[in-house]
This record gives structure tokens, C-alpha cells and sequence, in this order.
């Protein structure tokens, strides 16, 4: 395409041949990134601010209106309101734009982005060979509504403005998609992506590229309604048929948004999902050279170690330290403050590490998850060390009391000391609320005698049978949605 | 690449950054959680896709029950725990 | 629900100075005749409220007037809770509601124009307890800046949302998440201790019977079938409850078999703390928060914030556009009340 536009540029490039280009269906004409297509817009420019007509030389607005209307280009016979305007607002780009100033020409560019949108809306028109030049522009100007945003920030402008209007026509594009059906109502399917319409191959592009927005922009919630209607609006019967890299980033996202909603399991078998077919992909294609590639399996894997550590699987840290060393050794620590039962251990953790937690909202979920994963463990030592042995089957609340005392290290009385989410969440004198939680989340099997004070478990050597796998349990009390099945292999 | 026009907009972009007190606020491509695109040169076929090398690729110890831990916080809780046994 | 009522003349709507003028009166002369005079109170702050958003203001004066308006719920929750009268819990709580949020569009208005309002923390903490369930919550305190996340109280109420936080929490288009805490202990002592501020206990008092209910639900699932029943002092001590009575009036309400031996927790069948068939139970009322208002008058309890002063360098904020907001409030504002 590159050579194609080479070819047909110049210094003559003109309005007539521009209409030729057009006439013949040879879109990629209307690039607005002037390092691909700089030279036609500057040939266009030109001509347009020369232009003969009634008192000055620069076109004005009605008379390409009327250039373009004279042109009279029909689709299937039919006119093009839509198609027209979007010329009209090419040739007007081209016209006013400022190449020494993105800002300057920022609404230009918009404009245009959204006018070129809208004849991508109806599906009775001939938009196919258009749906690629969207998807080119919005890769160009994505980045551009990012760095005008981040400038905007001083000048007190809406907040994230241009993002937000990307966003809006991405998500009309995105909510125009439709499966095709049958003469009977039916939904056509398949499991190949060749012959389907080109709104349909890049439903996930426009997917993934909607929700990286909303992230980007701090509105998490707004990925709802693309999630919901994803599959709906699809025609591929599996997951597995878009192309690879999409998949994993959509995982990726998915992961991320079940995260924000506290949904631990949903979010680890996206996430470990999207590690598990990049690395394979690394693998296959040899793409380990590539710095993009570590990078964003880095992204994957600061979310994904705290999901894992969260449902009590322990990652191997020989792998994690392959990509990144201060990521391993970061949550080697934590892990062992969670696999000692160390609670003290792990709110030291959590404080030391506030603000890059918090940056990745990932404080306050693990400040409430973690801890049961820690108390667990806690508890397996005291029955490991004590109760198996003497083979009782009694766990007094006295010695579990002893052992909070040190895995908490909280003072004797609640003293003026200053309290905050690491020292005023656990106590140890709460023993029995503990041994509840535990019993309820089927971490601990066992049954407590309030007025006893004790909680009496099974009489066994093996310790599984009172502290059965974490993993197990959370799997058996939360379910997987089961939208997502479609996604997995 | 187009010498000119592109040449003209780095200027630009430069001069906006050195504008005073205009943030910054854009993240470093480290800390961006935004995945990056990368060039795939082959298209690997589903079944080699679908074919997870196992060892490679399983990020998870089977089981940490059986991992054992030695430091400070465990020595002290054990000398508790002994306490407590033989007061029993 | 009743149309909204139209817009007023320009002409009617009071500027910002004489609306903070009318609310001090409220404060200064009205609020002790609480209980009696809580439908008219509640009715005058939502015209004030109402007419800073007509005339599209968010300067100083609104901050502040939301601020007192959200104390004033917050009191005259306790109150209404405390007394015998009839009154909607639900339409005080969705005033509340709707000026915590103008106020947090306020603040983050306000800090992208480079200013700074001094009582923030203190209404972010409040939000956080207002949906103390919802993960939205969470995720947007962590985005807050550093001095606001640590303040005293947003840690409090972030504490507190990790106590009541339960992994069977039983409620329709909830959804339940893993490895919950379910602390109902800290969650009584800490209100007990006297760390709580007046105005976030009352917030809490809403919660407090849920939260016996998870905890009695949880209880009974931990111990063995032929467990003996247990002894209502106990249950009155860990759980606040004021009297035995209430104990009692708790456990009828919940299907509980309670004796003079003690309750029965394992008759406790229901899932969920919301009855469908039944009227809600009355809000709690813990002693232990009432005694907080001893030694302090109303109208020190409202005013208790530092004063807003205009911090912004740039005065666009005042008149902004707020337009989006201004027509959501139209739309959403009722007119006279709603059923429950």
C-alpha cells in the first residue's frame, strides 16, 4: 500500500486525481498521518488554497461541498450522504491542517476521525474496504489523543477529553456490529474468520482497544457493557479463531477488570490464561528478543502473582525472576510471610509497599484477601506441631491465641497507638472470629465449642483431611462465570 | 518517513514538554500497564499454539504445603507452639 | 416516582451567601427540635442543595453547605434511629447519598484546577462507608492522593469495610468474592472503643444488624449440631446489643429460638439478612455511639469542620460547566415522598 501511495504522489497529485483515486475505490487516499500520506495532503493543500473561486483563493467549506456533491459517486447505484460528508471533511482536513502543530489541527483530526466513523455505521453500504483505513487511523491518533490529553492537565480543560471522544466513536462502531443472519432469523456462525464481514474481524480490536481507554481514562465500570456484548454481537463460534495476540490482551484486560471487582478466582484463570498463551507464543516464534514482548508479560505477571498468592498457589520464582528480578524477589517476600502465617510480616509488606499497590489497585484487595490465606497456614502449623501429635484432636483457642499473639504482634491493650489498615484490622484476642471465618470458608474443617473454648477437629495423621487445599475449596464455593467458557481451549 | 512534516511535529511535541508547568503525566513505557504490540513474523497454527509446552509455561508449585519454611518468625512460633504442648 | 418539578425562576433561586445563611439557621436554631423536625429539615436542605445546583455553582459556599448537609443526615440518622417517630430511612439516605457524590465531583474538580479543600478526607471516608460493599469504593481511594488515603478516618472506614467484608453475603445482583473477613468482633470493639468519631458511628449503626446476622449465621455453621445454646450475655456483651429485650426482638425477628438457657443458633435457617416477606428491621442503636453526642452540642458537631477557603488559581471553578450534572440533578430530584 505504501508503494502504491508512493506511486501515485507527487508534486502533481491534485483534487481531480483525488476524485480518480476515490472513484476507484483506492481509499488508503485518506490517510490523515502525514508521515504515510504527507505528501498527497501537502499536494491537496496546496491546491486548495489556490483555488480559483468567486472572491478569494482558499476553497471554502460549500464550495467542496459542492465539488464533492458534483462528483456524484454511487455505491451499488445508491448515493452516500455519509461517504460524502467524510470527503468533504477530508478535503477540509487537508485544507486547514498544521504540520508544525498537532494542536492546532487536534480538532481537525477528530473531526475527521469521527465523520470517517459514521460510514461505518450502516451495514446496507459498502463499507468493507473502509473498516481497515479506520483501523490505521485510530492507531495514529490513539497516541495523539493520549499526549493531548496529558498536556491538557494545567490548562484545566475537561479531564481526559480527547481520550473520551476517541472512545465514543470507537464504542458507536463498536455497538453498530451485528451478527449477520440467515433469511430465517438465525445467526450465522462458523469457526473460520475468512469470510465474514471486516466489522467482524476487527470486533475484537475494537474490543480491546475501547477497554484499554476506559483503563486508560480511570473508568474501569464502562468495560462492563463491552464484555457483556462481545460475544453477542460475534459470529466466531470459538475464541480461539481471533488472532492470537488479541486473545491475550482481552484476557489480560478481563483479568484486570474482575480484580477491580474483587472476583479472585475469574480474575486468575484470565490472567494465567494470558501468561500461559504469550509465553507460549514466545516460545513458538522464538520472540524472546523482543523487548515489547517481556514487557508485556511483565504487565501480566504484577497482576497475576498477587491473583495466584490470593487462591494459595505459590508461582515458581525461578521463572518470574527470567523476566523481572524486583518483581520475584518482591513477592518472594510476601509469599513467605503468607506460607509462615506471618500476619505481621504481611501487613509490613503491604505498608512498604503502599503506593506502587495502590497505583495498580492492588492494596486494598490483597489487605483483605490475603490475610485467611496467612491465618490458614497459621493454623496448619499449630495442628502440624501440636495437635497431630499429641493426637487429640482438640485445638484450644488458648494456644491459638499464643500463636496470634506472634503472628499478629499486637500490643496486650489497645493503647492511643495510631491506627490504620495495618494495625487495626487483626487482633489476637479474636481467636474464635478467626477459627469461624476459617471453618466457614472450608479452610479449616473442624467445629468450635464457644463455651469450651476450643474447636475440635478430626482425629487423623493426615493433616489434608483438617486443612484441606485452598485451591480446592475455592473452587468448589466460587464459580466461574460461565460467559467466559467460549474463551477457553 | 517524511523528513518535513515529521521532523516539524517532534519540534513541537519538544517545545510542548519544555512549556512550565505542563505534567508530564504520561507513565514510562516500564511502568504503562498498557500492552505493547510486537512484531509476529510467523503465524503459528492453532495446534502448535494450542500444544502448551507444560514445563515451560506452568508458572505454579504443584503443591507449597510441602514447602518448608525456616526464618526467625517460624523458630519463634515453634518455641511457643512447644510451650503450649507440654503445658497441655 | 413523581415527575421532577420544574426549574425555578432565576429570580427565586437564593445566592450561595444567603444559602449558607439559611443553613446555619437550620443548624443554630432547628436541629434541636429533632426528632419532631426532621421531614422539614430534610426538606429545606434539599432546596438548598437544589439551588446551588440551578444556578450551576460548586465554589466555597456549595462545598461547605454539602459538607454540614451530609453531617446533618448523619445526626439526624442517629436520632430518628434513637427515637420512636416514623420516618423514611431511605429518602435521608439518598440526600446523603447524592451530596456525598456532588461533593466528590467537586474535590476532584477542584484538585485538576490545582486547589485543595480541607474536609475532603473526612467525606471520602464517609463515602466508603455509604456503599461499604461496593468495590468501586475501594479502587477509587486508592487513586486518591497520598495525605487523603492516610487521613485517620478514610483508614478507619477502610477498616471497617474489611471487617464486614463476608464471603456469604447473601443479597440479589450481589456477587460474592473469595477470602472474605467477616470480622465481627474488631467490628465491635472498634465502634466500642471510642476511636469512632460521632458521625461515622452513626454511619455505621446502619450496618449493625446485618452484620449480627452473618456473624449469628457464621457461628452457627462453625459449631456442632447438639452444641448447648448460648448464653445471651455473651451474645448481648460481643454484639452491643442494649438490652436483652433487643436481643430477643433480634432473634423473633430472624426466627431465632431463643430460652432462657440461651439462643439456639442453629435454628437460624435464612440466608440472607433481607427478608422478602417481612419489613425491614428497625435500624440498630448502640449505646456506645449515643454516649459520643454527651458534652457536645448539635451545632459543634455540624460545624466541625475547618472552613473552606478558596484555594483554586485560576477561578474558573464557581461557574464551570457543569451542565451534565446540572441536568442529571434535575432529572433525578423528586418531588414531595416516595413510597418505601
Amino acid at each position: 500500500m505504501i508503494s502504491d501511495v508512493n506511486s501515485s504522489t507527487s508534486l502533481n497529485y491534485s483534487l481531480n486525481q483525488f476524485c480518480k483515486d476515490i472513484a476507484n475505490g483506492k481509499y488508503y487516499v485518506l490517510s490523515i498521518n502525514l508521515q504515510e500520506n504527507g505528501n498527497i495532503i501537502a499536494a491537496l493543500q496546496l491546491e486548495l488554497h489556490n483555488f480559483k473561486d468567486k472572491s478569494n483563493s482558499v476553497m471554502s467549506n460549500k464550495s467542496i461541498e459542492n465539488f464533492i456533491e458534483k462528483q456524484n459517486f454511487k455505491f451499488e447505484g445508491r448515493s452516500w450522504a455519509r461517504f460524502n460528508i467524510m470527503l468533504v471533511s477530508f478535503l477540509g482536513f487537508c485544507r486547514d491542517v498544521n504540520p508544525w502543530s498537532i494542536w492546532d489541527s487536534c480538532d481537525l483530526i477528530f473531526q475527521f476521525y469521527q465523520d470517517f466513523n459514521n460510514c461505518l455505521i450502516n451495514d446496507s453500504y459498502p463499507l468493507d474496504p473502509l473498516v481497515p483505513i479506520f483501523r490505521n487511523m485510530t492507531e495514529y491518533v490513539l497516541p495523539i489523543a493520549s499526549k493531548l490529553d496529558a498536556n491538557c492537565l494545567r490548562i484545566g480543560t475537561k479531564k481526559n477529553q480527547f481520550l473520551s471522544f476517541a472512545s465514543s466513536v470507537i464504542s458507536k462502531l463498536f455497538n453498530s456490529v451485528k451478527p449477520s443472519r440467515t433469511n430465517d432469523g438465525n445467526v450465522i456462525q462458523s469457526g473460520d474468520l475468512i469470510d465474514f464481514p471486516q466489522k467482524q474481524k476487527i470486533l475484537l480490536y475494537l474490543v480491546n482497544k475501547l477497554n484499554n481507554i476506559y483503563f486508560r481514562i480511570d473508568s474501569p465500570q464502562l468495560c462492563f457493557n463491552v464484555f457483556k456484548n462481545f460475544k453477542p454481537k460475534s459470529m466466531i463460534t470459538e475464541f480461539g479463531v481471533y488472532p492470537i495476540k488479541e486473545q491475550i490482551e482481552y484476557k489480560y484486560l478481563l483479568g484486570r477488570y474482575y480484580l477491580l471487582n474483587g472476583r479472585v478466582i475469574n480474575a486468575f484463570v484470565q490472567l494465567n490464561d494470558a501468561y500461559t498463551r504469550l509465553r507460549n507464543l514466545c516460545d513458538k516464534c522464538n520472540l524472546y528478543g523482543h523487548d515489547q514482548v517481556r514487557r508485556n508479560l511483565l504487565r501480566i505477571l504484577r497482576y497475576l502473582i498477587p491473583t495466584g498468592l490470593m487462591i494459595g498457589k505459590l508461582p515458581k520464582f525461578e521463572m518470574i525472576t527470567q523476566i523481572d528480578v524486583s518483581l520475584s524477589d518482591k513477592y518472594a517476600n510476601l509469599s513467605q510471610t503468607l506460607k509462615t502465617g506471618n500476619v505481621k510480616g504481611l501487613n509490613i509488606w503491604l505498608k512498604s509497599h503502599e503506593r506502587e499497590l495502590c497505583e495498580r489497585h492492588l492494596l486494598v484487595i490483597q489487605l483483605e484477601k490475603l490475610p485467611m490465606i496467612c491465618y490458614r497456614n497459621l493454623v496448619r502449623s499449630i495442628v502440624r506441631q501440636c495437635i497431630i501429635p499429641q493426637n487429640s484432636g482438640k485445638i484450644p483457642y488458648s494456644t491459638v491465641h499464643d500463636a496470634l499473639k506472634i503472628s499478629i504482634g499486637d500490643p496486650s491493650n489497645d493503647s492511643d497507638e495510631h491506627f490504620d489498615i495495618y494495625n487495626g484490622i487483626h487482633r489476637s484476642r479474636n481467636v474464635e472470629n478467626v477459627l469461624v471465618t476459617l471453618i466457614n470458608l472450608g479452610f479449616l474443617r473442624g467445629n468450635c465449642f464457644p463455651q469450651l473454648k476450643l474447636c475440635v477437629v478430626k482425629k487423623t495423621a493426615l493433616i489434608q483431611e483438617v486443612l484441606p487445599s485452598i485451591e480446592g475449596r475455592i473452587l468448589s464455593s466460587f464459580a466461574l462465570n460461565d460467559d467466559d467458557s467460549w474463551l477457553n481451549d | 518517513m517524511n523528513g518535513g512534516a515529521n521532523a516539524a511535529m517532534e519540534i513541537k511535541k519538544e517545545s510542548l514538554a519544555s512549556v512550565p508547568g505542563v505534567e508530564q503525566s504520561q507513565k514510562t513505557l516500564e511502568e504503562d500497564d498498557e500492552f505493547e504490540d510486537f512484531p509476529l513474523d510467523t503465524w503459528p497454527s492453532e495446534e502448535t499454539l494450542r500444544e502448551t509446552a507444560g514445563a515451560q509455561t506452568n508458572l505454579w508449585e504443584e503443591d507449597w504445603d510441602d514447602v518448608e519454611v525456616d526464618d526467625g518468625f517460624t523458630k519463634e512460633l515453634r518455641a511457643e507452639l512447644e510451650k503450649s504442648r507440654t503445658q497441655q | 416516582p413523581a415527575a421532577a418539578a420544574a426549574p425555578p425562576l432565576p429570580s427565586d433561586v437564593r445566592p450561595p451567601h444567603i444559602l449558607s445563611l439559611t443553613l446555619d439557621y437550620i443548624i443554630d436554631n432547628l436541629l434541636v427540635t429533632l426528632p419532631d423536625s426532621e421531614g422539614f429539615i430534610w426538606d429545606r436542605m434539599r432546596s438548598i442543595r437544589q439551588d446551588f445546583t440551578y444556578q450551576n455553582y460548586s465554589g466555597p459556599e456549595a462545598i461547605e453547605c454539602n459538607e454540614k448537609i451530609v453531617r446533618i443526615h448523619l445526626l439526624i440518622i442517629h436520632v430518628m434511629g434513637k427515637s420512636k417517630n416514623e420516618f423514611s430511612l431511605q429518602q435521608e439516605l439518598e440526600q446523603l447519598h447524592k451530596s456525598l457524590i456532588t461533593l466528590s465531583e467537586i474535590y476532584d474538580e477542584v484538585r485538576a484546577n490545582g486547589g485543595n479543600c480541607p474536609n475532603e478526607a473526612e467525606f471520602r471516608a464517609y463515602a466508603l462507608l455509604s456503599k461499604i460493599r461496593d468495590p468501586e469504593y475501594d479502587k477509587n481511594i486508592q487513586e486518591l492522593p497520598i495525605h487523603i488515603f492516610q487521613n485517620d478516618l478514610v483508614q478507619l472506614a477502610l477498616c471497617f469495610r474489611r471487617y464486614v467484608s463476608n464471603s456469604s453475603f447473601h443479597k440479589r445482583g450481589f456477587i460474592r468474592t473469595e477470602n472474605c473477613l467477616n470480622f465481627y468482633n474488631a467490628f465491635f470493639q472498634v465502634l466500642n472503643s471510642g476511636r469512632v468519631p460521632f458521625l461515622m458511628g452513626s454511619f455505621l449503626e446502619l450496618y449493625v444488624n446485618e452484620v449480627r446476622f452473618y456473624a449469628f449465621k457464621a457461628l452457627s455453621l462453625s459449631i456442632n449440631k447438639r452444641h448447648k445454646p448460648i448464653p445471651c450475655d455473651h451474645l448481648i456483651e460481643t454484639f452491643l446489643f442494649n438490652s436483652k429485650e433487643e436481643l430477643e426482638d433480634f432473634c423473633k425477628y430472624y426466627s431465632i429460638d431463643i430460652t432462657d438457657e440461651g439462643v439456639e443458633l442453629k435454628t437460624l435457617t435464612h440466608h440472607s439478612h433481607k427478608l422478602n416477606e417481612s419489613q425491614p428491621l428497625k435500624q440498630a442503636s448502640l449505646k456506645c455511639v449515643d454516649d459520643l453526642l454527651l458534652g457536645t452540642s448539635f451545632p459543634e458537631l455540624i460545624n466541625s469542620g475547618k472552613p473552606t477557603v478558596y484555594t483554586i488559581p485560576n477561578n474558573n471553578i464557581g461557574s464551570t460547566n457543569h451542565a451534565g450534572h446540572q441536568i442529571d440533578e434535575m432529572e433525578q430530584e423528586e418531588d414531595g415522598n416516595e413510597e418505601e
